[in-house]
């Protein structure tokens, strides 16, 4: 019975689906695109579905806000009500598993769209579109001369202060690997359980959220001082004048992906929309509202020298971080939930 | 649900083995059989079916092969025990606070006026009716390190720095007995709602000190209302998501919130599986245990 009271969120995800499913039933000459909601789908919308919908005359359906569980499930038993569908790297390697997602057409999309892609994120399953970072940020009042590393992060003497995180559901794992060994290039494999005493040696100077949106707000809110969140939660908070700034050292990046779920109804108009979407100057549009990177490096040739600063995986800032290892981490996932109920009743 | 109490009960005789609950329902439903059959066919499909599905699910893995992996998890994680330990006794801790708390609030509601009892009332139902994750962050906004609470403590130079409540058991516990209060109040006032306030006079007619004829008379009359509200409070409270999410630390984790993990992060759903049987059956156990144990009539009525 706790498996489906859980979560609030399941159910307006669910009033999602069956959105999508109404509009389903409707035209041939669509296209159903499932993608995270908020601010980033907003900019998703004005900026690839709505302009593509006018270039080629056909329908685009979007739909808002899904969760890996009732996606999957969707797809396991073929009601399949979405043709594309926008996921993170970890849900693409677990889909791609179990054979759930449709290949993607490489040879199909234009030269134009994938020699600037690294030949790393030309997934079989998925076609990658933007980047987000892990980062850390903090307040500069409490802060003039902001923490560097993560191993400033926990040091707690020299760093007065609160920390934040979100918890359970991605504890700063990477970020206390990186805190006891800087060489980033070498971080992965590391030891999960010497990470959580890393953790725990925080104590009650760390806050632990239920998500991500919290973590930024008790930052704004002088709760907490020094946070490790996702940039682009950073925007608004920036953009308002609050005084708090991004360190990207020992940054990680996430990619993102477009991809095909088995069985979408419209899986070839999915991939007309991706050979649209794919063009280098199309994907740099995401960039100036939501501060995540394009992956295809050659989408820098039409961002602002402004803007490109701000974004994952910039020239300027990369070899600050790396890719993180989403693989790996994918297959340690248990361990990693494991490590959080022991350090839980520590 | 009005209770009209049998001699026994009053005289104080050793009370007879009786059938709770359902058991006089039972009776008019052989009547007329049919009537139950779509009750049967909502139970079976909304409640028996899911059941039968996350049973399965807790022995089958991805590729849907048996396995008993889950169990095994659980049991060689003495980590997992200890928070299913704490699930159980926050839901103990919220239900004791729950039910002293509801039983005086529904006393005292059940003797106001009846203009008075109706608007008071209100402010137990209108929180009621509201969603539960505003409730919950309404107590982020009070007990935060800025919040209301800390601002007012300071300003008055009670405190010098703010008190964390945020991540504490205190802030979790307070949360969720709030949470859960009007499902207790309700419980208890419909009840006590239902006795006939005759029985009292009658107690005291006889002789009984106003405290004798609340014992002997009043409470075990209130029994079942004790019964419906502690057991709805208790398992909600153990599988509630929403408060020990937001209001708790790492030190906070139940159970529920491990299996969203196992669902969302782990995406290992023989193991989320599992581990809902087990709380089931933990809970399930612990039902029939307070049912068998906690005989009230026994604790109170009986005893002379």
């Amino acid at each position: 019975m706790n498996l489906f009271k859980s979560k609030t969120r399941r159910l307006a995800a669910a009033t999602a689906i069956g959105l999508v499913s109404a509009a389903a039933a409707q035209a041939e000459d669509e296209v159903v695109i499932l993608s995270l909601g908020g601010n980033y789908q907003a900019n998703q919308s004005e900026y690839w579905f709505q302009p593509y919908a006018e270039a080629s005359g056909k329908t685009v359906t979007e739909a808002a806000g899904y969760n890996f569980a009732n996606l999957r499930v969707m797809i396991q038993t073929g009601n399949v009500e979405a043709d594309l569908v926008d996921l993170s790297a970890d849900s693409v390697n677990a889909l791609s598993q179990e054979g759930l997602l449709e290949p993607i057409d490489w040879d199909a999309l234009p030269e134009s769209c994938t020699s600037g892609i690294p030949a790393d994120m030309k997934k079989e399953y998925a076609f990658p579109t933007i980047q987000w970072a892990m980062v850390m940020a903090y307040n500069t009042e409490t802060y003039p001369e902001g923490p560097e590393t993560w191993a400033d992060f926990w040091d707690t003497e020299a760093f007065p202060g609160k920390r934040g995180s979100v918890g359970a559901t991605r504890p700063p794992t990477e970020q206390a690997a990186m805190a006891m060994n800087p060489d980033i290039a070498n971080l992965y494999p590391f030891d999960i359980d010497e990470a959580f005493d890393k953790i725990a040696e925080l104590g009650d100077d760390i806050t632990f959220s239920d998500g991500y949106a919290q973590v930024v707000q008790f930052l704004a809110d002088g709760e907490v001082d020094m946070i490790v969140i996702p940039n682009g939660r950073m925007v608004p908070l920036i953009a308002d004048g609050a005084p708090v700034t991004i360190n990207w050292n020992q940054h990680l990046r996430y990619p993102n992906f477009f991809a095909i779920p088995k069985g979408a109804p419209h899986k070839d108009e999915a991939m007309a929309f991706l050979s649209w979407v794919c063009e280098p100057e199309t994907l740099a549009k995401l960039a100036e509202p939501t501060n995540y990177g394009p992956i295809n490096g050659d989408a820098y040739a039409s961002i602002p020298e402004s803007v490109a600063p701000l974004l994952p995986g910039n020239p300027a800032t990369a070899s600050e971080g790396r890719v993180a290892d989403t693989t790996w981490l994918g297959e340690h996932r248990q361990e990693i939930a494991q490590a959080w109920a022991r350090m839980a009743v520590r | 649900m009005s209770t009209q109490p049998d001699i026994e009960t009053l005289a104080g005789a050793p009370a007879p083995v009786r059938k709770r609950g359902f058991g006089r329902k039972g009776r008019d439903n052989r009547r007329f059989p049919l009537f139950l059959v779509p009750v049967l066919i909502f139970y079976l499909l909304f409640f028996g079916y899911p059941l039968i599905r996350i049973f399965w699910q807790s022995v089958t893995d991805m590729g849907g092969n048996y396995t008993l992996d889950g169990y095994r998890m659980f049991f060689e994680e003495p980590a997992y025990w200890a928070v299913l330990g704490y699930t159980g006794l926050l839901g103990l801790i919220t239900l004791t606070i729950t039910l002293v708390a509801g039983y005086t609030v529904a006393y005292w509601l059940v003797r106001l006026e009846k203009t008075w009892a109706v608007i008071l009332m209100a402010f137990v139902l209108i929180p009621f009716w509201s969603s539960g994750l505003v409730r919950t962050y309404a107590w982020l906004v009070i007990l935060g390190r800025q919040g209301v609470l800390n601002t007012f403590l300071l300003d008055f130079g009670l405190i010098d720095t703010p008190i964390a409540f945020i991540g504490t058991n205190t802030a979790v516990v307070f949360a969720l007995a709030y949470y859960l209060l009007p499902y207790m109040i309700l419980s208890i006032y419909s009840v006590m709602n239902g006795i006939d306030r005759n029985l009292l006079l009658a107690a005291r007619n006889l002789g009984a000190s106003p405290f004798r004829a609340f014992r002997h008379v009043f409470f075990p009359l209130t029994r079942p209302g004790i019964l419906a509200g502690s057991y709805m409070v208790f398992m909600l409270g153990i599988g509630m998501y929403i408060t020990p999410a937001m209001l708790g630390g790492p030190n906070q984790t139940t159970l529920p919130l491990v299996i969203a993990i196992q669902i969302n992060e782990a995406m290992d759903w023989t193991f989320a599986a599992t581990l809902s049987v087990i709380l089931l059956l933990v809970t399930g156990l612990m039902q029939l245990g307070a049912n068998r144990f906690l005989d009230f009539e026994r604790l109170w009525g009986g005893a002379r």
